[in-house]
């Protein structure tokens, strides 16, 4: 009896072996998302761009015949869980790349796993760290612009509007201090002073106190580099202190909740934003316009909602390792998972001119980051809604 | 500094001092009476804020959800603790009536008033049921033991927080919106409200405390367990109702603070423990220590956080140290034994 029963279980393996070899093996991509926590309103539109594209591709036929398969892990807005998550979608999950994460300080913690495990990582953050240097960012790239890119877009706008001077407020993190360090380069190339800086943590709930440091330096403009809801306590706090001068917020406010929270209360604040906030009024000269309006049409059709430029980076994330998987797959098998990760990493560093949702990206070794400041737009809030400057 | 800002920055720090003094009295009369470290009394603040907002904007009202589950299930405690296993049936009936009537009723919207009244009265129904759930029947336990039962309920709450309302960020309207000018100094109407609310509960808490008897027993069962039970008082009644008032107070905290800032899920870790801090400086055992210390902590805050906002937390939290440092040696002299 034991030994016919070894025997069928015996069968049944080698069945399954030869199936599996005539089907085509799935694209297992993790993705390690800020589903809860602080990021939760950044990771939720990260998250239903990422189902989407998984679904899209899928019913037009996977990636050259290839089932695409996105695992997707909830980091809780912590660096540590993140770490955690990725080690599981390498080591469980047999993830050939994996998207990590929403924001700066988890991307960064990320960074050594993905390194000694050689898995190319795309983050959706902001922070320059996170692709610099690129000698010891070999395996992780990055959709969302670099910071310098949109600060220095909004520094021109500053000189624009004649701002002088300008203090700044940001978080006590990579993010904040990326945006800061940016602002110290940028600022004084354009002649503009910054007479104040403050931080404050994510999860700070009065910025009373340094609101008033701010005013009482009294500078022409103020630049808040936050993500919601505490960036929104940021302006709030610094307009109760009875500031008048332009408020700047970064692009990293830009979804549903800063307009939401803020109301009436957020009119005249600028940002420089990217594409997919004002998809219906790109004009139709930029190359990427297309790619973004077919993505805000999509997302549109199944969630009901614009989606955020957090959803934006995700879209890109997928089809970028789209673009490079099926460029990958006419020379590897995705059954040799340390040549796939390779060979996939190579054909994303390779990426040029590829249009996409958050601009034009043209990756090289020395740039993980790709994108240029053609993806950067400036926009006035305007009773809850965006205008185009100009 | 000008006189302005810092009289500006006085009045905040007392503002956010005296939700910290709310927190710092609750957890005061825990430990006082139950010997209890509360590590989940900043979750009371976020389960009193929520379920305002969700009762005056139509939101599931998860606080309601959360006080029929607690009652239904201290009703079975007490239940099977008599042995009178056919009756199982009558809580549970009612739990599940009550939750079908939560689920049928319209989305409320209750004036502001009203519905921060609802919350704080279920929130502190709330803080009694886990009492009589998680630490009563271990009363005799020591205190690493309640440690460890006040870390899981904190966890256990803020995990609820999130499966009623979600992770998003929401404002409560306060009840006058605005400020008044006293020369060049702002001060918001809702800071005054706090203010006025907290020396009226403070008030209240003298009355109950100095005048009723049940308030003098308390008193007696903090000062002195075994000769308040010789003398009739029931410590686990007392541990009953210092739950009920301490979690009640947080509501309050929570209920005022909500309209000044944005209620999340997660506001409660780091108000508990300001006003943990705030309760140390003040001795851990009196109650005009732990106000003064809450108040204390808040003025600090503001000042730190306008003087050099990148350690403005660190200072908070370092404060305990020399506070800590300087009562050890106060001891010391005195010749107490530490």
């Amino acid at each position: 009896m034991r030994r016919t029963r070894v025997l069928i279980m015996g069968m049944l393996a080698a069945f399954a072996l030869l199936f599996g070899a005539a089907y085509a093996q799935d694209i297992v991509i993790g993705a390690a998302i800020a589903q809860t926590g602080p990021a939760s309103s950044l990771g939720s539109g990260e998250v239903d761009a990422l189902k989407l594209f998984e679904q899209q591709v899928n019913q037009a036929g996977g990636i050259m015949g290839h089932n695409l398969k996105i695992v997707v892990l909830d980091t809780a807005s912590d660096p540590s869980k993140a770490v955690l998550d990725v080690r599981k979608l390498v080591s469980e999950n047999d993830a050939l790349a994996v998207i990590c994460c929403t924001t700066s300080p988890e991307s960064l913690a990320v960074i050594d796993t993905l390194q000694r495990d050689r898995v190319p990582n795309i983050s959706l953050a902001a922070s320059a760290s996170i692709v610099q240097p690129a000698s010891d960012r070999h395996w992780v790239f990055k959709t969302p612009p670099l910071d310098s890119v949109m600060v220095t877009r909004e520094v021109a706008d500053m000189v624009a509007q004649g701002v002088k001077t300008v203090g700044f407020i940001g978080f006590n993190d990579a993010y904040g201090q990326g945006g800061l360090a940016e602002l110290k380069k940028a600022a004084p190339a354009h002649g503009v002073d910054i007479v104040d800086t403050e931080s404050f943590a994510r999860s700070d709930t009065n910025l009373s106190s340094q609101a008033s440091h701010l005013v009482n330096a009294n500078p022409d403009a103020v630049l808040i580099w936050a993500i919601p809801p505490a960036g929104n306590v940021a302006q709030k706090a610094i307009q109760d202190a009875g500031y008048q001068g332009v408020i700047y917020q970064s692009y990293g406010m830009t979804n549903e909740t800063f307009l939401r929270l803020g109301g009436a209360s957020l009119n005249g604040t600028r940002l420089s934003v990217l594409p997919v906030i004002v998809y219906d009024k790109l004009p139709g000269s930029l190359p990427f316009a297309s790619t973004v309006q077919d993505f805000v049409a999509q997302y549109q059709k199944v969630y009901g909602s614009a989606p955020s430029s957090f959803a934006g980076h995700a879209w890109d994330a997928g089809l970028i390792l789209q673009a490079a998987a099926e460029r990958v797959l006419a020379s590897t098998s995705p059954g040799d998972k340390a040549a796939f990760r390779s060979a996939l990493r190579d054909a994303i560093e390779g990426l040029h001119g590829f249009q996409a949702v958050d601009g034009t990206f043209n990756f090289s070794p020395d740039d993980h980051s790709g994108l240029g400041s053609s993806s950067a737009v400036m926009v006035t809030v305007h009773d809850g809604a965006y205008q185009l400057v100009r | 500094m000008t006189i302005g800002t810092a009289l500006f920055l006085l009045v905040n720090g007392l503002t956010n001092g005296a939700i910290y003094a709310l927190l710092g009295l609750g957890i005061v009369l825990i430990y006082n009476v139950t010997r209890v470290i509360n590590i989940a009394q900043g979750e009371f603040v976020m389960l009193g804020a929520l379920t305002a907002v969700g009762l005056s904007t139509g939101r599931a009202a998860g606080g309601l959800t959360l006080a029929v589950l607690a009652g239904t299930a201290w009703a079975l405690v007490a239940l099977l603790g008599r042995r009178r296993w056919r009756w199982v049936w009558l809580p549970l009936a009612g739990g599940a009536g009550l939750w079908w009537l939560l689920g049928a009723l319209p989305p409320w919207h209750l004036p502001p008033l009203p519905a921060a009244l609802v919350a704080v009265a279920a929130v502190a129904f709330v803080g009694a049921a886990l009492y009589r759930l998680t630490v009563q029947p271990v009363a005799g336990a020591g205190e690493v033991v309640f440690l460890i039962i006040t870390t899981g309920l904190y966890l256990g709450l803020q995990g609820l927080g999130l499966l009623f309302w979600g992770p998003g960020s929401y404002s409560f309207p306060s009840v006058h919106a605005g400020n008044i000018h006293a020369g060049n100094v702002r001060v918001s109407y809702q800071s005054v409200l706090v203010l006025l609310a907290t020396l009226l509960i403070l008030a209240l808490l003298w009355l109950f405390f100095e005048r009723t008897l049940f308030g003098k027993a308390l008193r007696a069962a903090a000062m002195n367990r075994a000769g308040a039970r010789l003398v009739g008082i029931s410590p686990s009644r007392a541990g009953l109702v210092a739950f009920a008032i301490s979690a009640g107070l947080s509501a309050v905290a929570g209920v005022l603070i909500a309209p000044l800032t944005y209620a999340t899920y997660d506001m409660g870790l780091s108000l508990g423990l300001k006003g943990f801090v705030g309760a140390v400086v003040g001795g851990l055992a009196g109650y005009p220590g732990a106000v003064l210390g809450g108040l204390a902590v808040g003025v600090l805050e503001a000042f730190a956080a306008y003087g050099t906002s990148a350690y403005g937390e660190a200072i908070v939290y370092g404060l305990i140290v020399p506070v800590l440092l300087l009562r050890v040696l106060a001891i010391r002299r005195r010749g107490v034994a530490p």
